[in-house]
């Protein structure tokens, strides 16, 4: 459709993405209340084990920190997946750029990492300072970028062949052990799964914020890998999706 | 001279059907990709017409004689397979009342939602959200959640947003006729009004008597074709003749 505004776009978005966040607490009685409860409990247990390892240094906090920043990635990466699927009765009647489809579902993933990390704040608060928050967003912006490009470049197919909902599922199980969040990466040299966890992307993201938890320092250097990738997947998906959207109400 | 809105040239638009049968479950297991069979259909089938400026446009013909396809292809929603659409200035469709409807929201959040998707701004919606209320008779339920309402009253809400959005060209699929008697005659009134402002209106619609009595032209689609395009009367008396 021609002659929408760039407002109505970005209003569009927003309204995507807040209806969403709506939805998933109306009708329950503590409402908003459960985005902080459910990681509160979830990591107090696994606080309460992990702290009896100290295999980073950085100890339990660490490890939540890591699997903060993972989840971001999988659901960044999954809501954008499932979005044109889902929105399928609208996408059925009305054209407007699908790009707003998939990013007003994957930056859901943001606002779960903001409730995450009100509940670090609450029991790592004594771990936390100015670099750590800077590094911490860092790496989330930038794994959320990466799992929205992985969407994008997944979703239109995701709505024809649904044995891609077993299949991602599956790698994102797999993809979560082979990051060194659980263990460190110098334990697995000599593995045969070595070679994969060295080139995933993420590892050098859980690296760079474990080196800001143990040591306070900030070694961007580690960064450069995992952002050239992401920058050149999400150009590259921008362009593969707005080409093979146009015929996505077929494959419904 | 007359300028066209909408041309349609030799389009063409076909998809697979998929055909699935198996009888027993171990067929299945054993190979499921083997009981997924395919057959090509082509519900629109190189059809050609152009649409003038200012005048309203029915599209008449049996039930998947391929008019919904048709409206799908000129709304952007389908790619056609061969040919070409061209359109000039903004459209606006409506294949449906009340796109992206929630039932758990109010009829408030519900009226953003819906006038957002059809392309208005927050702003503008802001500014006639009274008149949206005051058009669909719903002062009484502003807050409270969608699925409380009757149907009736929801497609009240929704044609009423939805004749909200300014454009140059209007896309209807069997939006007609909604609501109670009363509310179906002040429905019809902003369609003629949206006529007397001169906008284009392309409608797709089993009412002939509205056809009659306010389309400009007919077009007649039979089994995927288009045989005819001519004055609302004749196009329909030949509709009623192909039916004995």
């Amino acid at each position: 459709m021609t002659n929408r505004s760039l407002r109505n776009y970005i209003e569009l978005f927003w309204e995507f993405f807040w209806n969403d966040f709506k939805l998933r607490y109306k009708r329950s009685y503590l409402g908003i209340l459960w985005a902080v409860l459910k990681p509160l409990a979830q990591f107090f247990v696994l606080y309460n084990i992990w702290k009896i390892w100290n295999i980073h240094g950085g100890g339990a906090f660490a490890m939540l920190t890591g699997i903060i920043v993972f989840n971001v990635f999988s659901e960044s990466f999954t809501y954008g997946m499932q979005s044109l699927f889902y929105k399928a009765h609208i996408i059925l009647k009305i054209y407007f750029p699908r790009e707003i489809v998939v990013f007003s579902a994957s930056v859901v993933s943001l606002t779960n990492a903001f409730f995450n990390f009100l509940v670090l704040l609450i029991i790592g608060w004594h771990r936390i300072n100015l670099p750590f928050i800077v590094s911490f967003w860092g790496a989330v912006i930038l794994v959320f970028f990466l799992g929205t490009a992985l969407a994008l470049w997944i979703s239109v197919n995701y709505v024809k062949f649904r044995d891609l909902h077993h299949i991602i599922d599956l790698i994102l199980y797999i993809w979560f052990w082979v990051t060194p969040i659980l263990y460190p990466l110098d334990l697995i040299k000599g593995n045969v799964l070595y070679p994969v966890v060295k080139y995933n992307p993420l590892t050098n993201v859980i690296l760079f914020i474990f080196d800001v938890i143990q040591k306070n320092t900030l070694s961007l250097k580690l960064l450069t890998y995992p952002s050239f990738l992401t920058l050149t997947l999400l150009i590259c998906g921008l362009i593969y999706f707005s080409k093979t959207v146009r015929k996505v109400a077929e494959y419904y | 001279m007359q300028t066209e809105r909408i041309i349609v040239e030799n389009v063409t638009k076909c998809f697979s059907l998929p055909y699935q049968k198996y009888d027993k479950l171990s067929e299945l297991l054993a190979a499921p990709w083997k009981y997924v069979k395919k057959r090509k259909f082509c519900p629109v089938q190189n059809v050609s017409f152009k649409v003038y400026n200012g005048e309203t446009f029915a599209i008449i013909g049996p039930n998947g004689a391929g008019k919904s396809t048709l409206l799908k292809l000129i709304a952007d929603i389908l790619t056609p397979d061969k040919g070409k659409i061209i359109k000039k200035g903004r459209l606006v469709p409506f294949l449906e009342l009340g796109v992206g409807f929630h039932p758990d929201m109010t009829v408030r959040e519900n009226i953003f939602l819906n006038g957002l998707i059809l392309g208005m701004t927050k702003s503008f919606l802001k500014e006639n959200f009274n008149r949206i209320i005051d058009f669909a008779e719903l002062w009484e339920f502003v807050d409270v959640p969608l699925k409380n309402l009757s149907s009736g009253m929801q497609v009240r809400l929704a044609f009423s947003i939805a004749f909200l959005s300014e454009a140059d060209i209007y896309l209807l699929d069997e939006v007609l006729a909604v609501g109670d008697l009363r509310f179906q005659e002040k429905s019809y009134k902003v369609l003629q009004d949206l006529r007397k402002r001169g906008k284009t209106i392309v409608v797709v619609t089993h009412d002939l008597n509205y056809v009659l009595n306010n389309a400009d032209r007919a077009m007649l689609m039979w089994e995927h074709k288009n045989i005819m395009i001519d004055s609302p009367k004749k196009v329909i008396e030949e509709y009623t003749r192909l039916y004995k």
